[in-house]
């Protein structure tokens, strides 16, 4: 499980939201997303808008499978550092 | 860390132009996000090798001119996947990154990270 | 009989009174190019957007700019008022219900100011998009000005 801090200033919107869903639904294994203890479903998109994430809150990616920390950090990277 | 983003990109299909991603497609690019300058220069900055290995840097219209310690242990596959069109190495000190039009640019984000 | 059936297909309302044009029109790759599922978009002429079938509401954004909502048959399906809205910050956009609540096909989701829009925002074009792209065996779009059904989506069980 990694942290992430939302950069984007319109928070995890549609754009962000399809390439993040984009990303996890490659992956073979379970992504689940956390906003507090609330756990949602990385691969859909409707799940991840469902968070309403604004800019500067926290997220928690937990990536269950292979390689499961190379893939949270990947996740993690996107929320980190996309600005729309 | 952020080279695993880049990475992450190219491997799903998504390009960097500058601050553009864009998502590669049968019709063509399209842009599906952004990211800031400064992480571009960021990546730009650890695929020359950092502080450790960098002398200094200079730009010219589309190219980062870049004088080093040791030009072959920059990563020209992180290069590319920053938008770089390619490398130039005269010599094993110096080293010139075509990015673009927007070199001058990336160069003085580099330049704060000295 | 509850429970017993899931429904094969499902017809979508308009969600706002205006022109029914292809997804492919949308000035917004994202959408054009289908990358969060198939739908329609549409041209609106007034600015009361309404559920387009029976489901309960997944999410709203919390700028009001879009919403999500999911049928008993299993679609989910994604609303977004315009184009670039999310940079107007929710000014001019008013919800109606919240999220977890069941709604019918026709109730009103969301209130915006469609002249404020579409002065400050790229676009009103409004796509409709089925992002569990799985669950869509088909789906024939009726095209043009105010149709009844603007589109009937086939499901994949």
């Amino acid at each position: 499980m990694v942290e992430a801090i939302v950069k984007s200033k319109n928070g995890i919107h549609a754009r962000p939201a399809s390439m993040i869903a984009d990303i996890s639904s490659k992956y073979q294994g379970e992504i689940n997303l956390y906003k507090g203890d609330k756990k949602y479903n990385g691969k859909s998109i409707m799940s991840i808008m469902s968070m309403g994430l604004q800019e500067a809150e926290q997220v928690k990616i937990e990536a269950i499978g292979d390689q499961s920390e190379q893939m949270e950090l990947k996740i993690k990277e996107i929320i980190d550092h996309i600005i729309d | 860390m952020i080279h695993a983003f880049f990475s992450t990109l190219q491997v799903a299909g998504y390009e960097i132009h500058l601050n553009r991603i864009e998502k590669v497609t049968e019709e063509g690019e399209t842009v599906v996000g952004k990211i800031g300058i400064s992480e571009v220069a960021r990546g730009y900055y650890h695929a020359i090798g950092g502080k450790e290995n960098i002398v200094e840097v200079d730009s010219c219209i589309t190219r980062l001119r870049l004088t080093l310690k040791d030009a072959s242990i920059v990563d020209e596959a992180a290069c590319k996947r920053l938008g770089a069109a390619g490398l130039i190495k005269p010599n094993n000190k110096n080293v010139q990154i075509v990015v673009g039009t927007h070199a001058e640019l990336i160069a003085e984000e580099i330049k704060k990270f000295k | 009989m509850f429970g017993l059936f899931k429904k094969k297909s499902e017809d979508f309302l308009p969600v706002l009174k205006g022109k029914v044009v292809s997804i492919e029109e949308v000035p917004d790759v994202v959408f054009s190019q289908k990358m969060l599922g198939d739908g329609f978009a549409i041209e609106p002429e007034n600015g009361i957007v309404v559920a387009p079938v029976d489901g309960v509401i997944a999410q709203i954004f919390p700028t009001n700019h879009a919403f999500g909502i999911v049928t008993d048959s299993g679609l989910e399906i994604l609303v977004h008022i315009g184009i670039d809205t999310v940079d107007l910050k929710g000014q001019g956009f008013e919800r109606f219900v919240e999220v977890d609540q069941k709604v019918k096909a026709g109730t009103p989701i969301i209130k915006f100011d469609l002249a404020f829009v579409r002065a400050n925002a790229k676009s009103v074009m409004t796509p409709v998009v089925v992002t569990n792209k799985e669950k869509v065996k088909s789906m024939h779009v009726n095209y043009g000005v105010n149709p009844e059904i603007a589109a009937t989506v086939e499901i994949n069980n």
